[in-house]
């Protein structure tokens, strides 16, 4: 811990002191003139200045750069303080044992400053109940995607390879992926979207506060792979034996269309992403077998040449 | 935490350390320490900092008091940071995610303390409580999971009757339920199984019945990972080089080595716990993937795989 890095702290803090005092936007030279420890030479000022900033945006610190031909800074309070939750003890207690047992690592998402925020941190070490623990998958994109679900801001984005311009409703985790449900403007349709394919950057398009959010989404069951698409091209029938029709029905193929003697059934599957459906119905190995359309079913069987040769 | 401690590590701990003192009018070092992870030398380096602190024209009026004393922490006209900074929306998901995660496990009251908190925190961050996010641990049978969980938090042996996807078999099988976990979306078992005589990792949703026995079981004091696939001493490796669209192969499964050949593709060095795995992994990925290593039994199985298959559809 050198003093270099004192400094540095020092510096941030009375900077942010500076911030949230001001009653109106400050230049950086203004800003300096009240903050001391900036280097003489205007050159480094400038270069740790913009640093400073940066390093104080980068925590969440809502600072208003407004860039006229004089850049200006401000911190709201409003924008920067959080409300007290209120939260009793054992609410507190329940939050940090949640944490402590499912996991979800996302960057600028560390769950122990989250904590200190909300309760004050812990006052003695949590320990998780014998035998259970759970761990969500974590993406870069998460924070920006949720920040916007709140301020029901639309969106753009670049999915299957195509612009889209999407209200974002609602993030689910659902078999081990994320998934984005919104309205497609373009499409004029509800669409849902996995997050890991979502190309290039995420960009805001448009203000707060832009839409309404429908209110059933929350209980609408997020569709199996084969029906992430644009739209459905066909209904499938899928033979499954007796063994694995459950685990086959578990994973969203859930309409039976007809019960053999043997207990094996077939299903009735709804394709919009052909691709999906081939290798559900192939990680059944010999428990499956696609029976039409011919044009699912040529699809397999080209693909098993392709694979055999 | 091997990362070094950064000025702006420091600052996230004083943001939140500062209005958490003031607002008591002092507190324990001791219970600041614990709460705010650090040592009581960090601590005092942090508020002698925090004490020359302030704005313009630093007077005493304008600065921070801060200072240790007979063990207590006090700090007073900290008024700028009178409150925490708001979570980043990472950090408020992280939070809604979590605790809709752990509300979606059988045992969980649905309107117990965390569903509490859960709200208040939603209205903290600026959520609607119970809209913007849902999670799905795993889409095992709730009463076969709640019974493994029961049994594993008593210690009871169980007697699974299981399915392994892995061999393609059904067995029955008799298991001590050291812990039961989610990761990848799907519920897991992780067990000392008696026929085996070894640890062994059951998915849930593969137990088609679950009997509670009578007999007791200890659980050694490492349980073992939680990770779906641990590689084994002696797993043999196979060499799979993957064209771009089945590169997601290289996140999903636990792979020792990755070299990329251009254009987006790769080749990946893939440890394999049991055949059956990898022949549904090679005929999914079909000519997506080509196996240039491996021990002979495993090198040919996608395409043995994928000639077996076709005799059913020709």
């Amino acid at each position: 811990m050198g003093t270099e890095q004192d400094r540095k702290l020092e510096r941030l803090v009375d900077l942010l002191a500076a911030l949230l005092e001001a009653r109106e936007p400050k230049t950086r030279i203004e800003l300096q003139r009240v903050v001391p420890l900036y280097p003489a030479d205007d050159v480094a000022a400038r270069r740790a200045f913009s640093r400073d900033v940066e390093a104080l945006a980068g925590m969440g610190v809502p600072v208003v750069v407004a860039d006229g031909q004089v850049p200006t800074y401000r911190v709201h309070r409003e924008a920067y303080e959080l409300p007290d939750p209120g939260l009793t003890e054992e609410e507190a207690a329940a939050l940090h044992l949640a944490l402590a047992t499912v996991e979800l690592d996302l960057p600028e998402g560390s769950p122990a400053e989250a904590l200190w925020k909300l309760t004050g941190g812990a006052a003695e070490r949590i320990t998780v109940p014998a035998g259970s623990t759970a761990r969500l998958p974590g993406h870069q994109h998460l924070g920006a995607l949720w920040a916007a679900v709140n301020a029901r801001q639309r969106l753009s984005f670049s999915y299957r390879g195509e612009a889209r311009e999407v209200e974002p409703w609602q993030l689910s985790c659902q078999r081990g992926h994320w998934y984005l449900q919104g309205f497609d403007a373009g499409r004029a349709g509800a669409r849902l979207y996995r997050v890991d394919r979502i190309e290039g950057p995420i960009e805001p398009a448009g203000p707060a506060d832009a839409f309404q959010r429908p209110t059933a989404v929350g209980r609408a069951a997020p569709p199996p792979p084969w029906l992430l698409g644009d739209e459905v091209l066909y209904v499938a029938r899928l033979w499954v034996d007796a063994g694995q029709a459950d685990f086959a029905r578990a994973q969203g193929a859930s309409q039976v269309e007809e019960r053999r003697a043997d207990g094996s059934v077939v299903l009735a599957v709804p394709v919009a992403n052909p691709e999906a459906f081939r290798s559900f119905a192939l990680t059944l190995l010999d428990h499956a077998e696609v029976l039409s359309p011919p044009e699912a079913r040529d699809g397999v069987i080209r693909w098993l040449e392709a694979t055999a040769r | 935490m091997t990362r070094r401690t950064t000025a702006d590590d420091r600052l996230r701990r004083l943001l939140a350390l500062v209005p958490w003192v003031a607002a008591r009018g002092g507190a324990d070092v001791d219970e600041v320490c614990v709460r705010f992870g650090c040592t009581e030398a960090e601590l005092r380096t942090d508020l002698e900092l925090l004490f020359v602190c302030g704005v313009h024209p630093f007077t005493p009026d304008a600065l921070v008091e801060a200072w240790l004393e007979d063990g207590r922490v006090h700090i007073s006209y900290a008024d700028w940071f009178r409150r925490p900074l708001r979570l980043t929306p990472a950090q408020g998901l992280v939070l809604m995610a979590t605790a809709r995660a752990l509300l979606s496990v059988p045992g969980t009251d649905p309107a117990g303390p965390l569903a509490r908190a859960l709200d208040k925190v939603a209205v903290a961050v600026g959520a609607e409580p119970g809209e913007g996010v849902e999670v799905e641990l795993g889409h095992a049978d709730t009463g076969v999971l709640a019974e493994l969980r029961a049994a594993s938090a008593t210690s009871r042996r169980v007697e699974l009757d299981y399915y392994s996807f892995g061999s393609d078999r059904f067995t029955t099988r008799l298991v001590d339920p050291w812990l039961t976990f989610s990761s990848g979306g799907s519920w897991y078992l992780r067990g000392h199984d008696h026929q085996a005589d070894e640890p062994r990792l059951f998915r849930v949703d593969r137990v088609q019945a679950v009997r509670v026995t009578d007999q007791r079981f200890d659980r050694p004091d490492d349980p073992g990972p939680t990770e779906p696939y641990t590689r084994r001493l002696g797993d043999p490796v196979v060499v799979l080089e993957l064209e771009p669209a089945a590169a997601w192969v290289a996140a999903y499964h636990p792979v020792d080595r990755v070299e990329e050949l251009g254009e987006g593709r790769l080749r990946v060095h893939l440890a394999v716990s049991e055949a059956g795995w990898l022949a549904r992994l090679l005929v999914r990925l079909g000519p997506l993937a080509t196996v240039i290593e491996g021990p002979p039994e495993l090198a040919g199985l996608g395409r043995s795989a994928a000639t077996r298959l076709l005799g059913r559809y020709r």
